[in-house]
């Protein structure tokens, strides 16, 4: 390496090396790069193109309007950068890796830190930067190069969300301990991503006219456009439209609450992380509220066994719960349009309701069916795999059917027929959704499915989107009473027809 | 019928011409029996094929061509029978983390469909009997090495298998556990279940398998007890270790 050893850029050289190599590692389908560009040149096309086509020769000028837009912007990217900052870094301190030679080592622990810090800004700098490019780029060379300074506007971002991801993860620690802090923080990172979903959804959950009032009934602001575009709040608005100063003082801020940060936690990073190292270690003595029964048939003891694993997984409760957080809201707008007989929204709900629970279903079915941590156990039992398989089928579906019982029933009740559509919807695209996870989903240890989106083979969550649109588009489309429901349905059961062919994937 | 069967003995398991091959032949025609009541220590070097060869016995993977009876019942051809009665412990526990023993013995007495009242006694005698009772209500996550190993034999034992098969069952042991798992196994024995293991601790081969069968490059070596196999190997009173290392040098023959 070209830096001297245990220098900072020595140990970011070595950090980097690591993870473009796990990239290169990372292998998939021949098919899956060629797709993924294939999708992002779509999106550019099909977004970036129309909306740079439309802005073009259109300026940015800052008014109080712009400069609200900003701001909700960057409190939205700053809330999701938060939210995906604050589970890196409390996994940073869990996960060992390499962190025993190099705490064992004479180099800084402090220096350890940082590094490990820049890891996780980097990261949440990129998926953003990937996620915004297909729309920036085409901007960029339809007359707005300018705008591009989005990028440094992320960068300046991703620093402060990391620090204060870093700055919460090790209160966290402190106050609750290891093991509480880590379940604390990782539900409270789905809470983050899902806040703002929340909120949009807000006039729909409490009605337009109800917001409205409330908005009209708050006293009048004086406002002065013109000094408070003088203020920091100006600074987002200010440094998209190319104010040079606005900019770096967004990025000076990102280094400074970057740098606090990592000197606040800096000395306690290496007492945290090897705290945390010692919850694996330490036996527990928390006794289970549950006493085994050693009853019931092995449906039920597969289906119990089941709950309790993923009950005992904070991970991958708020994998799950990234889920319900979109879910809830939509069944609960469902109820709120079915009860003011909003008829043209009742379809359309029921559809989204239906393919969102495909979805929860999904990712339930894929940590259960394919995330088995002992297939050799099962492989040398004489129980029927497709017992096994069917009691697993069973155990993804129940705690979305129990979250789901309650506002379905009240549909049913409100709306006779969108209610029975919805039921039948929702069973239809739960099953359809277990045998995609059955048949094609790689098995994988559950650990693999502990990260969001880990774990999940891309080919089952495609087939899944295709399956769960048709579906959903049926259960729609039956709501409203139209005899073109069975379109899509012939072509989902077609299609669930020929997967149900192929030979499970999982190695139950 | 042989004298053996005349007297009641029965073969717990016969293996006939074992193949299998993952691009190059990892079993090639290996046959070998195993006698009712008897500890059998299956030895070869790194990648002769032990546990290719078990995986295929218990179920876990498909033979290519031959043929596995396990006390009669024909493996191949009815292998829920043949895995009811045999239970299988690989190297590496398969244990649920988050499960507490009682619960990870609740769900394998399931899987194995025994009655709700055998299972929990049987459950308590067997943690009793590896001293895990006072741990029966801890996840397994904070177990050490030797408490999941011993987690993963009493869920072998839980449906009292008459043949139980165990892979490198003593790796990574304390002594302590591992003579508890040595114990264990004897008297499995003794109580008339016959036991295969695979090891690299010679000397624990030495000291309780009945017979030993030696395999290298997927084909059996030499099979019998240790004064077989010295006669075998022209080691009048060498170790296990001299036989097996005398035998497993290369220009060794097969065992016809």
């Amino acid at each position: 390496m070209i830096f001297p050893a245990q220098t900072l850029p020595w140990l970011l050289t070595h950090e980097l090396r690591l993870t473009w190599r796990r990239l290169l590692n990372k292998r998939g389908p021949a098919w899956r790069a060629p797709v993924l560009i294939g999708l992002f040149l779509l999106a550019a096309l099909a977004i970036g193109g129309p909306l740079g086509f439309a802005l073009r020769g259109i300026g940015l000028s800052v008014t109080s309007t712009t400069i609200f837009a900003g701001d909700a912007a960057m409190a939205v990217f700053l809330l999701w950068m938060l939210s995906q900052s604050l589970a890196a870094a409390i996994e940073a301190f869990f996960t060992r890796g390499d962190l025993d030679l190099l705490f064992s080592s004479p180099v800084d622990p402090g220096k350890v830190m940082v590094v490990r810090c820049l890891a996780i800004a980097t990261t949440v700098f990129t998926g953003f930067a990937i996620f915004v490019s297909p729309v920036m780029i085409p901007l960029a060379l339809m007359g707005h190069a300018g705008w591009l300074a989005l990028y440094p506007i992320l960068a300046a971002t991703a620093l402060t969300a990391t620090a204060m991801g870093l700055i919460l993860a090790s209160i966290l620690l402190r106050l609750l301990g290891p093991r509480r802090a880590r379940a604390t923080a990782q539900i409270m990172a789905v809470a983050l991503g899902g806040i703002f979903f929340i909120a949009g959804q807000l006039p729909n959950m409490v009605g337009f006219s109800k917001l409205k009032a409330w908005v009209i009934a708050q006293p009048p602001e004086p406002r002065n456009a013109g000094h408070l575009a003088m203020t920091v709040l100006a600074w987002p608005i200010r440094a998209f439209s190319g104010d040079v100063g606005s900019l770096g003082a967004m990025l000076m801020m990102g280094a400074f609450a970057f740098s606090a940060a990592t000197l606040f936690i800096g000395r306690r990073f290496a007492t945290d992380s090897a705290a945390a190292a010692g919850v694996a270690s330490t036996p527990t003595k928390k006794r289970d509220a549950a006493s085994s029964s050693f009853a019931g048939g092995i449906v039920v003891l597969t289906i119990r066994k089941e709950l309790r694993l993923l009950g005992r997984d904070v991970t991958l409760i708020a994998t799950v719960l990234f889920r319900l957080v979109y879910l809830v809201p939509l069944a609960l707008i469902l109820v709120r349009n079915a009860d003011q007989h909003v008829a043209k929204l009742v379809p359309i709900g029921v559809g989204t309701v239906t393919f969102m629970v495909g979805q929860t279903v999904l990712t339930l079915a894929m940590i259960m069916i394919a995330g088995e941590d002992s297939p050799d156990l099962l492989g040398s039992s004489p129980a029927a795999a497709q017992t096994l398989r069917r009691a697993k089928m069973a155990a993804a579906i129940l705690p979305v059917a129990m979250v789901m019982a309650a506002p379905l029933m009240i549909l049913m009740v409100l709306e006779p027929l969108p209610g029975v559509a919805a039921v039948g919807g929702c069973g239809a695209i739960a099953i359809a959704n277990t045998l995609i996870a059955a048949r094609l989903q790689k098995p994988a240890p559950r650990a693999a499915f502990r990260r969001r989106g880990g774990g999940a083979s891309l080919t089952a969550a495609m087939v899944s989107l295709l399956i769960s649109g048709l579906i959903a588009a049926a259960t729609g489309m039956a709501a409203a009473a139209s005899i073109f429901a069975l379109l899509p349905l012939i072509l989902a059961v077609g299609g669930l027809a020929v997967i149900n062919e192929i030979k499970p994937a999982s190695g139950d | 019928m042989t004298i053996r069967d005349a007297l009641g003995f029965r073969d717990a398991l016969v293996v006939r011409d074992l193949c299998k091959a993952f691009g190059k032949p990892a079993v090639d025609r290996l046959s070998l029996t195993v006698r009712g009541g008897e500890i059998y220590a299956l030895l070869g070097k790194n990648g002769a094929g032990k546990t290719t060869t078990l995986r295929m016995i218990v179920g876990l993977l498909k033979p290519d061509a031959g043929e596995i009876r396990v006390f009669g019942v024909d493996a191949l051809v009815d292998p829920r029978g043949a895995k009811q009665i045999m239970a299988w412990v690989p190297d590496e526990p398969m244990l649920y983390d988050r499960l507490s023993p009682l619960e990870y013995l609740e769900f394998v007495a399931g899987l194995w469909g025994i009655e709700p009242k055998t299972a929990r006694d049987g459950a308590e005698t067997l943690l009793k009997w590896l001293d895990l009772w006072e741990q029966r209500h801890e996840r397994c996550e904070g177990f050490s090495r030797g408490m999941k190993q011993k987690t993963a034999l009493a869920g072998a034992l839980i449906h009292d298998p008459r043949l139980l098969i165990l892979d490198e069952p003593l790796t990574g042991l304390d002594a302590a556990a591992a003579r508890q798992v040595k114990d264990v196994l004897t008297a499995r024995a003794r109580a008339g279940a016959t036991v295969i293991i695979t090891t690299h601790i010679l000397e624990v081969a030495e000291r309780i398998a009945d017979r030993i069968g030696i395999i290298q490059r997927g084909q059996l070596l030499a099979e019998g007890d240790l004064a077989e196999l010295r006669l075998r190997a022209g080691e009048g009173k060498g170790t296990l270790e001299d036989v097996f290392l005398e035998l497993t040098s290369d220009g060794a023959a097969p065992a016809k």
